[in-house]
């Protein structure tokens, strides 16, 4: 036979016991021919070129979910920062257009649509402000569109003042929306890549092509299984195992990319090569940490381990695809990954621990629910501590930080589905209200400084 | 010689041999022409073999698989739905582990006048109607992920 038996179970037990699945087939449309002085006129030529984009986008990802036997768990949209596009506009007219991207994803069935975006690391237009400014507002009128702003790169620095910003608005977004849910829909970036699939933070970046699509993989389920399998085994042994597991994901991962891709006629953009846990037991990034061997996750040894698991997948993603891009490491989002809430419930995990981590995952602090009595310079402050090790490790770190208002350090709020059970984490009562409100921008590190 | 070399004279065996290959005889050819090239005949033409296909590219070919508790004619309802099909059974393989009953099979659907996923549904059914769970799917997804 061509396949050896053990071949093809491996396969069929990835999919149907380890819950390895394509996170996301994320197609990428451009809306920069949308641009029009007239609002009524940008909503109508937007509708019209996604929903068209759209449909032949959902048709062509089932029939290659069928083909082979691999589920797509989101077919998502993502458009070009609409405050480029549209930067006359003001806070009313990015709420309708919000409010039409929303309808665009309700009528193709869609989850999630991305880009109610700004890049402001260096500094903001009035556009700009006007759109960060609508983000409450945008998200209380909407179900399905989610938000990102990019507040520094390692070329530009840290623009300070709309960190400010956008710890004020997260504190009305936490407030305008119930139970604080229009915060999961907002991510707040340092060197946000510009074609990632994964929502929050996914938009179609303005060096893309008209359109293209982009695939994210899952699979720390197949980790895990394959850590577990390992046993007690050394470190070079323990990176093998997982880089040949993350080699095998990523292939089914571009194979299905490229034919969605092929089918609806767009050309294709890159494997993000995320590990990207979901809230069932089994899939989380947190359980490979302790089978690791790290008693809980957040102990000490947890950086190491968490380094080591994304530096493999990295490398066994990069032998098997040539566009991999995107985020592409390891999520440790923590209401979103059963394990490491599990983390926080036991007292092991704390943000302090989890922004070091973030030292060396692909993103940041993402889905922390911290008290509602926390101040938005205090907001501004963890993200611009975010920021630093981003800037200066020329990665992207990013802040997905939910306040309840109201809420009170070990409150569980249960967002249900992919979102899962966000525990309020305790923040440091120390205040650095000073520091946030000097105003104006940190400058690049050296390390931006590199021609 | 290297296992791509030997992959290649196993493939180009089989295919040379069509419809009359069975595992003996594939051993048999496979067997003298390791025989040959160790003497470095120069009638062999390993040196130029196929293009290897980009990923994407569909071979026609589905893969099978059935998981469940044994019992008497699972083999038959699935070949059956296949020759139905006008489907071309290439290979098969099946373990029985205990009582349960494992069976993968090569299929090449290309020459059947039926779609990929009427095949598969049809597959799906028999398998329901004798409480085995069957799984269709493209080859190219092994490949992809067991083949460099």
């Amino acid at each position: 036979m061509s396949y050896e038996f053990s071949e093809v179970i491996e396969t069929l037990r990835m999919t149907e016991v380890e819950h390895f699945d394509i996170r996301t087939v994320t197609l990428g449309v451009s809306l920069r021919d949308c641009a029009s002085h007239s609002l009524e006129i940008a909503k109508s030529k937007i509708r019209s070129k996604i929903l068209k984009r759209g449909e032949a986008h959902l048709k062509s990802a089932q029939e290659v979910e069928m083909m082979y036997g691999l589920r797509i768990a989101n077919k998502r949209i993502s458009v070009t920062p609409l405050s480029i596009v549209f930067d006359q506009f003001r806070e009313a007219e990015f709420i309708e257009l919000g409010v039409a991207l929303d309808e665009c994803a309700k009528e193709l069935g869609i989850d999630f649509i991305g880009g109610y975006s700004a890049l402001v690391e260096k500094g903001m237009t009035d556009g700009e402000k006007a759109l960060i400014n609508s983000v409450p507002d945008m998200m209380a009128a909407t179900k399905h569109v989610c938000s990102s702003v990019n507040v520094a790169t390692t070329k530009a620095g840290v623009n300070m003042d709309a960190v400010y910003l956008v710890g004020k608005m997260l504190k009305r977004l936490a407030a305008k929306t119930p139970r604080a849910e229009g915060c999961c829909k907002f991510v707040a970036f340092c060197n946000v890549p510009e074609d990632n699939p994964f929502v929050a933070g996914a938009f179609h970046g303005v060096g893309e092509p008209d359109v293209s699509l982009n695939v994210g993989i899952s699979g720390p389920g197949v980790v895990l299984a394959a850590v577990r399998e390992a046993g007690d085994c050394d470190f070079g042994t323990l990176c093998d195992v997982i880089k040949r597991t993350s080699f095998k994901i990523t292939r089914a991962g571009e194979l299905v990319g490229r034919k969605v891709a092929e089918k609806s006629g767009v050309p294709f953009g890159i494997v993000d090569i995320s590990l990207a846990p979901t809230p069932a037991w089994g899939d989380s990034i947190a359980e490979i940490l302790e089978e690791m061997g790290v008693e809980s996750v957040g102990a000490p040894g947890s950086t190491a381990a968490l380094m080591l698991l994304n530096d493999s997948v990295k490398k066994g993603g990069l032998m098997a695809s040539s566009y991999v891009g995107g985020m592409s490491g390891a999520f440790i989002p923590v209401s979103e990954d059963a394990g490491m809430a599990r983390g926080v419930e036991r007292g092991s995990l704390t943000i302090e621990k989890l922004e070091a981590m973030t030292s060396v995952c692909c993103v940041g602090l993402d889905m922390v629910a911290v008290p509602g009595d926390t101040s938005a310079e205090t907001l501004a402050a963890i993200l611009a501590d975010e920021c630093a090790i981003g800037v200066v490790n020329n990665k992207t770190t990013a802040v997905r930080i939910i306040v309840p208002p109201d809420s009170k350090v070990g409150d569980v709020i249960d967002y249900g589905g992919l979102l899962g059970k966000a525990i309020v984490m305790p923040v440091s009562p120390f205040r650095s209200d000073r520091f946030v409100k000097r105003g104006g921008r940190i400058p690049a590190p050296t390390r931006g400084i590199n021609n | 010689m290297t296992e791509t070399e030997l992959r290649r004279i196993i493939d180009l065996a089989i295919e040379e041999l069509g419809e009359k290959a069975t595992k003996e005889n594939v051993e048999a050819v496979v067997a003298e022409v390791i025989k040959e090239y160790e003497k470095g005949a120069p009638s062999l033409t390993l040196s130029n073999p196929k293009p290897p296909q980009p990923s994407t590219q569909e071979t026609g070919r589905i893969l099978v698989t059935a998981f469940g508790k044994n019992r008497v004619g699972i083999m038959s309802a699935l070949t059956t739905v296949l020759a139905e099909h006008q489907c071309d059974l290439q290979d098969v393989s099946q373990k029985i582990m205990q009582e349960f009953f494992t069976l993968i099979m090569i299929v090449d659907i290309s020459k059947s006048p039926s779609n990929f996923m009427r095949i598969r549904e049809a597959l799906i059914g028999a398998g329901e109607r004798l409480g085995v769970s069957v799984h269709a799917q493209h080859e190219d997804i092994f490949k992809a992920m067991h083949r460099v």
